[in-house]
């Protein structure tokens, strides 16, 4: 005889059109209250979103291709060494007299900061502690006591980097 | 060996899921952000990084800072249910914290696994070095917070001895 | 003579490996293949219709850019409905810093937006509402396993988490929304 459990389980595939009742489990649903219940959410899930307006695939696919090409294409202006400053400047000025009113130039200077989550737990003074370090000269105190990169050869360099990256 | 700083460098880079207990003070608040800001600006000199870098690194560590603390909090709901297997009196259920042990444990390596994926990201805009310079920027920052963590467990246990009678 | 048997559509790893090697028609095929899917997803996590397009795009955006992340071990859809996810709670905060308003009252669809309000039937509606209610992994394992019909172990993969565990969650959900919306 078919379980509640069992019922709920085939539901999802049953809702999206994967698969058919059985007889038996058609009666259980029937006589039962608690799976009816079930059954209605299962199918209000399956419904959720279906009515999003249809969505322009194509063009969502050419604005991500785009967006990656320009990020690609920032990325080899630097590797090549160009006047990265003064391409920026320029694509400013070209913003500034060459576009309408309404087009900005990309705000590069918002405010970022590099979460560092294993300072949640510190106390007030352990905080203090860490702050003052981050201030200390080069070459003082824990912050600085490894070895620099500087002193790796290249294989030592391709050797860490590969234990990163996998 | 001659590199065997690297050795721990390498595997010492992944903080542990450690029990995070947030300071919710607020100037812990505040010294936390200075700390950021400091830590970010050295960041961006020493890798030279440029206005195109930043912005791509933000989105990248913001990304998985924000994963890594949904495994935090996973990790706090799964050590809780442990902590509710394993009270003393209370016979514990050996499946559940099987599950519980091996949940944990996969977790952990999924952290570590963050680590090295958040790296590997950063491939798209950073060159081999400057990556390797942000790591070891990190980890040194990570490693001092594990030094002042340390103390503060000892001096905890000198005192508890004292007390003991 | 025989019937030429009909090519088999390339799999999701075959175009991933075809993206890779720099075919933006493989991109394309799979945007197509997981964008309305992930719309969907993205409505039941609670996101506004009008943000539906941005949201989209700006995931497979982001999944393209670390492509070399997803490792095959769970199914591609599910990995991109991760990447979804956490975009979504990443928005969230930041309209949360940005207002004080309430959250709920605007993780849904607005009554003043004319399209949206004819957007979800009132079931729906009363459903989005009370998902928003249940703890993320829950929440996730629920859309995951009845509007996405996807199987346990992938969910479990997918959320890194166990089969079992994703069970029990389906199945803790199931009978919070029920004593919720009924």
């Amino acid at each position: 005889m078919t379980s509640c459990e069992e019922m709920l389980e085939r539901m999802p595939a049953v809702a999206m059109g994967d698969a058919q009742w059985t007889e038996e489990e058609a009666l259980h649903l029937a006589g039962c209250a608690s799976c009816q219940a079930e059954w209605s959410l299962i199918r209000n899930a399956v419904a959720v979103g279906s009515q999003v307006p249809m969505l322009d695939l194509e063009k969502t696919g050419a604005a991500v291709l785009a967006r990656l090409r320009a990020e690609r294409q920032a990325s080899r202006w630097r590797r090549a060494g160009w006047l990265t400053g003064l391409a920026a400047a320029a694509a400013v000025v070209l913003v500034v007299w060459g576009r309408g009113p309404h087009q900005h130039p990309a705000r590069v200077h918002e405010v970022f900061r590099i979460p560092v989550a294993e300072l949640d737990s510190l106390d007030n003074g352990e905080l203090e502690s860490v702050l003052q370090d981050l201030d200390a000269p080069i070459g003082a105190g824990t912050l600085n006591s490894t070895p620099g990169l500087g002193d790796l050869d290249d294989v030592q360099l391709e050797r860490l980097l590969r234990s990163l990256e996998g | 060996m001659r590199n065997f700083w690297l050795v721990p460098l390498v595997f010492g880079l992944v903080s542990p899921l450690a029990a995070q207990e947030l300071n919710d003070d607020p100037r812990a608040s505040d010294l936390r952000r200075q700390i950021e800001e400091r830590f970010t600006a050295r960041v961006k000199e020493d890798l030279a990084l440029t206005d195109q870098q930043t912005i791509q690194m933000k989105s990248t560590v913001r990304d998985w800072f924000l994963k890594r603390r949904d495994m935090e909090d996973e990790n706090r709901r799964l050590r809780d249910a442990m902590s509710g297997q394993l009270r003393p009196g209370v016979a514990a259920n050996k499946d559940s914290v099987a599950k519980l042990t091996d949940a944990m444990l996969d977790l952990k390596v999924r952290y570590a696994q963050s680590f090295k994926d958040e790296i590997k990201e950063m491939s798209g805009y950073l060159d081999p070095l400057q990556r390797a310079q942000f790591m070891v920027l990190r980890e040194r920052l990570i490693e001092r917070v594990r030094e002042v963590r340390e103390q503060r467990d000892d001096s905890t246990g000198r005192i508890r001895r004292r007390q003991q009678p | 003579m025989p019937v030429p048997a009909s090519p088999t559509p390339p799999d999701d790893a075959d175009l991933v490996r075809a993206y890779q090697g720099g075919s933006e028609a493989a991109a394309t095929e799979l945007v197509r293949r997981h964008g309305a899917p992930v719309a969907r997803f993205l409505v039941g996590l609670g996101a506004d219709y009008a943000d539906i397009d941005d949201l989209v795009q700006e995931t497979f955006f982001r999944a393209f850019r670390r492509i070399a992340g997803w490792r095959g071990d769970a199914g591609f859809r599910s990995w991109i409905f991760t990447i979804a996810s956490n975009l979504l709670k990443d928005e969230h905060r930041r309209r949360k810093a940005r207002r004080s308003v309430p959250l709920e009252d605007h993780d849904l669809p607005s009554r003043d937006n004319p399209e949206s309000a004819f957007a979800l039937r009132e079931t729906e509606r009363r459903l989005v509402a009370a998902l928003q209610t249940l703890p993320r992994l829950q929440r996730e394992v629920f859309l995951l396993r009845a509007q996405q019909g996807i199987e346990y172990p992938e969910i479990a993969t997918t959320l890194g988490t166990t089969a079992g565990a994703a069970r029990v969650h389906f199945h803790h959900a199931v009978k919070r929304l029920k004593e919720m919306i009924a």
